[in-house]
């Protein structure tokens, strides 16, 4: 009796370890494809941002941990410097407008979320210390991303670069933790993006027309037709003319329907063959995340 | 009384299973400090019968709190993992692994701030002081596939 219920013991044992599995490994799923982030310097109006953080050696200290703490995370960042030596300083000079100077470098560098750094320095009777100042958005819509504002703890040194380090590292993993939180919401809620529609000088038709027998103007059209195309509907019209429609903020699928990253460039070519088939020719503009249809 | 006995056995081994305070996550966690970059110093309130079953609970519940909450007042104030119930259900070979013991690797440090004493309601409890590596522990989570890496 004792041998058999020994044996059905025995029996069970070997049969839970036959089917008892380690955990499987975690399956690594394809890389989505990245945002590319550059970390700039906090420029005013009338200032060149390149001047500003080669002059200020907190700044650069601010703007390099910032950068640390993304390559701790394992995310490489677009370089400010290297990028800024491609837009030519004369041709700025010559255009009299050193603010458009940040807009260009920002355009030039395909970066699509750039994050602005600021340092400034406190000095009281209490002791001195730095505020750093980090903000993203994205390049595109403007949305912003993240903000925080870190102090350095008060002391009595003139040892700046050592305070804008502790102002810079109060704050980066939070900064880091916020971005995430947003990414995350992208994954979940669709890629942003905007689109302006506008019409070439030699178009017959504005968005007040109306389209065939469909009784409906084409703005009317446009707009049922990013209903069915965005992700969850999600559109938000700026404003609409006769000439104009500005989509200020619109959601696409993060992937299709095959698991393939979804590219504003995907959404803008069926944009157009859309219009295609309603009888319209377009050409279209793809800035990042921002597209431009026009229609001929 | 013989006929009763096995329903008292059953009744007492139903209501002791039952009674199972080392899954308690409580919020008891506070921030006190980042001593260096990447690491958190918490105090974690932990119950138990005995006192090393009670520094496991509180140990435990500073990991719980870093993981699906967030400690405010430190870098870490948003969760690592927003979603608890989707996230301890997904990846339960990990978690029950981890809260068994598989968090000690990531503990820098655990040591009493309080006795092992009763509280209020007579259920005892102690304080411990917990320093976390939230950097490693962050980078075994992506690894491990339970969370993604920076980015989208």
């Amino acid at each position: 009796m004792f041998r058999k219920h020994l044996f059905a013991l025995l029996f069970l044992g070997l049969v839970y370890n036959a089917f008892a599995q380690d955990p499987k490994p975690a399956t690594e799923t394809p890389r989505s494809i990245q945002p590319s982030i550059m970390v700039i310097p906090f420029a005013k109006e009338n200032q060149d941002m390149r001047k500003v953080l080669e002059n200020d050696i907190n700044l650069r200290v601010a703007v390099t941990k910032v950068k640390e703490g993304f390559d701790k995370r394992g995310f490489s960042t677009v370089d400010f410097v290297a990028k800024s030596k491609l837009v030519n300083n004369d041709k700025a000079m010559e255009m009299n407008n050193l603010s458009s100077l940040k807009q260009q470098i920002i355009e030039l560098s395909g970066a699509d979320i750039y994050v602005e750094t600021e340092a400034n320095v406190n000095r009281t009777d209490g002791g001195n210390s730095i505020t750093v100042i980090v903000t993203a958005y994205d390049a595109f819509s403007g949305l912003s991303l993240a903000n925080k504002v870190g102090n350095s703890p008060k002391f009595y040194t003139d040892n700046f670069e050592k305070l804008a380090e502790k102002a810079a590292e109060s704050i980066i993993e939070d900064f880091l933790n916020t971005m995430q939180s947003k990414f995350d919401e992208i994954v979940k809620n669709g890629r942003i993006a905007a689109l302006n529609i506008t019409f070439s000088e030699n178009a017959t038709t504005d968005m007040d027309t109306e389209v065939g027998d469909t009784g409906k103007m084409f703005s009317e059209l446009m707009e049922k037709w990013l209903e069915e195309n965005t992700f969850k509907g999600y559109f938000h019209l700026q404003g609409v003319t006769a000439t104009k429609m500005i989509v200020d903020e619109l959601r696409l699928p993060f992937q299709d329907a095959n698991g393939n990253n979804y590219r504003p460039t995907k959404f803008a070519a069926e944009l157009r063959n859309y219009l295609k088939k309603m009888g319209f020719e377009s050409t279209r503009d793809v800035q990042g995340s921002k597209i431009f249809i026009t229609i001929n | 009384m013989k006929s009763y006995l096995p329903i008292l056995f059953s009744l007492t081994i139903l209501l002791a299973t039952a009674c199972n305070s080392a899954r308690t996550i409580s919020g008891e966690v506070n921030f006190i400090s980042a001593p260096e970059p990447g690491t958190v110093l918490v105090s974690a309130g932990g119950y138990g019968p005995t006192k090393p079953q009670a520094i496991s609970n509180a140990e435990a519940n500073a990991f719980s709190t870093l993981i699906f909450k967030g400690i405010p007042g430190s870098q870490q104030q948003l969760p690592m993992l927003p979603d608890e119930a989707t996230s301890r259900k997904q990846h339960s070979a990990y978690f029950d692994q981890f809260f068994k013991g598989g968090y000690k690797p990531f503990m820098m440090l655990s040591e009493a701030q309080s006795a092992y004493a009763a509280g209020r309601k007579g259920r005892k409890n102690i304080t411990q002081r917990v320093k976390i590596n939230v950097d490693a522990l962050r980078r075994d989570l992506e690894t491990n596939g339970i969370t993604r890496k920076f980015g989208l």
